[in-house]
């Protein structure tokens, strides 16, 4: 089989390694950059170097972070005694883009799975039991995703926390929509799953 | 609902297939190997996304051929009618790729597709439902409320998980890698969505029961009575769901060190039954074939029944060879309850019994 010249094989090998994108996709962007003028390519290649090197974990809830803390720890008009979990990084930007969360966060780092091996030392459970004592945190919001591990996180925070802090608050919201759900049938569930889950008034 | 316009391409044995279909009674007749049974699993593959017969999409595809394509054209009592597409594409040695396609657009969900078109197949192999073991009469319990109910899908596969979850735990609390505090949470999961599917259960057998009694009844034109009784393999005292939970931790309390030296989970709907009696006996013990045989039949009629009575439609019917072993009367008989519904396709190698009114008749010629 006619392959291409090895330069070429290489970026089409990165790209398809990708989440999302496929053979055709990885060569479509190859060639993009291929017909572009060479600084193009050679932007995207520093900055992407760069990544790494200009990236760390905020020091307190665990977020990206180009400092010690990341924007949200280090902007001191944040409630400090409310602290919001999520599982990741990504879910935290979510919020933020909601605008109407005003406390701190706590990216766990995933979600408890057994099967996939993940324990609770495995996430920074250790560093948020940790921080509501320092901070004396009044009220801890589990924001872990909808799905049956979501829950399950939630729920093994939930008597962690109320074992070494039984002064706080816990409320649970279910973020996002589970994973493969498409929106249609989503939303069915969560409609039903809204009803079900109903508070008298 | 019923099906409009049929086309099968490289499907089976069939090469290529356009067929109109008029609501009513339709009939598929033509000799053995003739590719009856293959037109009314390409109808199942499009409202299911599978086959009734096997787990391969790939074995649909018609040998020597790359891809098989199947259109049909769904009208419900309302709105516009549903255009589906299903393309199975073989990739080398491995499973068939499957494309679906809803009115244009790339797939919804399986659960959303179950939803959606609402399809009763009958087929010989029925009487297992009846005849084998309980694993069988769960998965007939699973498709009919997955047809029903939206969240019934959601919450059976996020019990099945969290059974996973826990029986991983419980083989690591063996050999003390695990704690109680460790598998808590996961029971809490299962113990909350199993609940669930037990009332779901309990509603569905409540609502099957009588009709299928019924159906029976009048199908046998005998005495003997046919009931349906759903066992839980948690019983609880009262029917609530904190009941249900309750029961549930209990029975698991009772077999906790039993898990442990198994390293799974012993106790919950995963093993529930759902009992057939005939005459106040197992049918699938002492029952007669043709008493199997017309209760497998009532089962799945009363299902029918419950999915026209909850989405105010009746289902799209689809009848494979099941008349040949009943005798002319039952047979008409048969049609006559199924008459009822808005479609009925029907295979049949031999022919249709006198008296009754076909709407459209297509002869497949032989192999
Ligand atoms: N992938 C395939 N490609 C081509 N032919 C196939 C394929 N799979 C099965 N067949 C053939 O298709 C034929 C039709 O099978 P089908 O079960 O639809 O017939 P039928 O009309 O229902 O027969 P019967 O009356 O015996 O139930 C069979 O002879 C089978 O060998
Ligand atoms: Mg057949
Ligand atoms: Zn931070």
């Amino acid at each position: 089989m006619l392959r291409y010249p090895a330069p070429l094989e290489r970026v089409i090998e990165e790209f398809e390694r990708l989440p999302g994108i496929g053979p055709k996709s990885a060569q479509r962007l190859a060639f993009f950059l291929l017909s572009r003028p060479r600084d193009q390519a050679q932007a995207l290649g520093e900055t992407v170097l760069l990544l790494h090197e200009g990236i760390q974990p905020c020091a307190e809830c665990g977020n990206y972070a180009a400092a010690r803390l990341c924007p949200v720890c280090a902007d001191d008009t944040r409630d400090k005694l409310v602290l919001c979990v999520v599982e990741t990084a990504t879910d935290l930007m979510a919020l933020e883009r909601a605008g109407e969360y005003r406390g701190l966060y706590h990216v766990l780092g995933g979600a408890l799975s057994p099967l996939a091996g993940v324990g609770p030392a495995e996430l920074r459970i250790g560093e948020l039991l940790e921080r509501v004592q320092r901070y004396g945190t009044e009220e801890v919001i589990l924001a872990t995703s909808p799905t049956v591990e979501g829950d399950a996180t939630a729920e093994f925070l939930r008597q962690r926390l109320s074992a070494t802090a039984p002064q706080v608050k816990i409320s649970r919201i279910a973020l996002g929509l589970p994973v493969g759900a498409d929106m249609d049938y989503a939303d069915q569930v969560t409609l039903a799953r809204a009803l079900r889950g109903r508070t008298p008034m | 609902m019923h099906v409009t316009r049929l086309s099968l391409s490289q499907f089976r044995c069939h090469d290529r297939l356009e067929l109109a279909l008029p609501p009513g009674l339709n009939v598929f007749v033509g000799p053995n190997a003739s590719g009856k049974t293959s037109l009314l699993e390409a109808v199942t593959l499009l409202v299911s996304g599978r086959s009734p017969r096997t787990n391969w999409l790939r074995e649909m595809i018609r040998w020597g051929a790359d891809q098989a394509r199947v259109e049909g054209v769904f009208a419900g009592a309302t709105g516009s009618p549903d255009e589906v597409t299903v393309t199975l594409t073989r990739s080398g040695s491995g499973e068939a790729q499957r494309d679906l396609c809803l009115n244009g657009a790339p797939p919804a969900s399986v659960g959303a597709w179950l939803q959606r078109l609402p399809v009763v197949l009958f087929e010989p192999d029925d009487l297992q439902l009846v005849k084998a073991g309980a694993k069988g009469r769960r998965r007939f319990i699973n498709m009919a409320l997955a047809g029903l109910r939206p969240l019934y899908l959601d919450d059976l596969l996020r019990y099945r998980r969290a059974v996973q979850h826990r029986n991983e735990l419980l083989k690591q609390a063996a050999r003390g890698r695990a704690s109680g505090e460790d598998l808590a949470p996961w029971t809490a999961q299962m113990v909350r969505a199993g609940a669930q599917l037990m009332a779901d259960r309990e509603w569905l057998v409540e609502h099957l029961g009588p009709r299928a009694a019924a159906l029976y009844a009048d199908l046998s034109g005998g005495t003997e009575a046919l009931e349906l009784r759903y066992r839980p393999n948690v019983q609880a005292e009262e029917e609530g769901l904190p009941e249900r939970m309750q029961a549930f931790y209990e029975a698991l309390e009772a077999a906790a060190t039993w898990e442990l030296r198994r390293g799974s989970t012993q106790v919950g709907p995963h093993r529930d039954e759902l009992l057939v009696l005939i005459g106040g006996k197992p049918a699938r013990d002492f029952g007669s074939q043709g008493q199997q045989r017309t209760a497998a039949l009532a089962l799945k009629l009363a299902q029918a029944q419950v999915l026209t009575a909850s989405r105010g439609e009746p289902p799209l019917v689809l009848l494979d060879d099941c008349l040949s072993e009943l005798d002319g009367s039952r047979q008409r008989h048969v049609l006559e309850l199924v008459g009822q519904f808005d479609q009925l396709l029907l295979t049949t190698a031999g022919e249709v019994p006198a008296g009754v009114e076909v709407a459209h008749q297509v002869v497949l010629p032989p192999a």
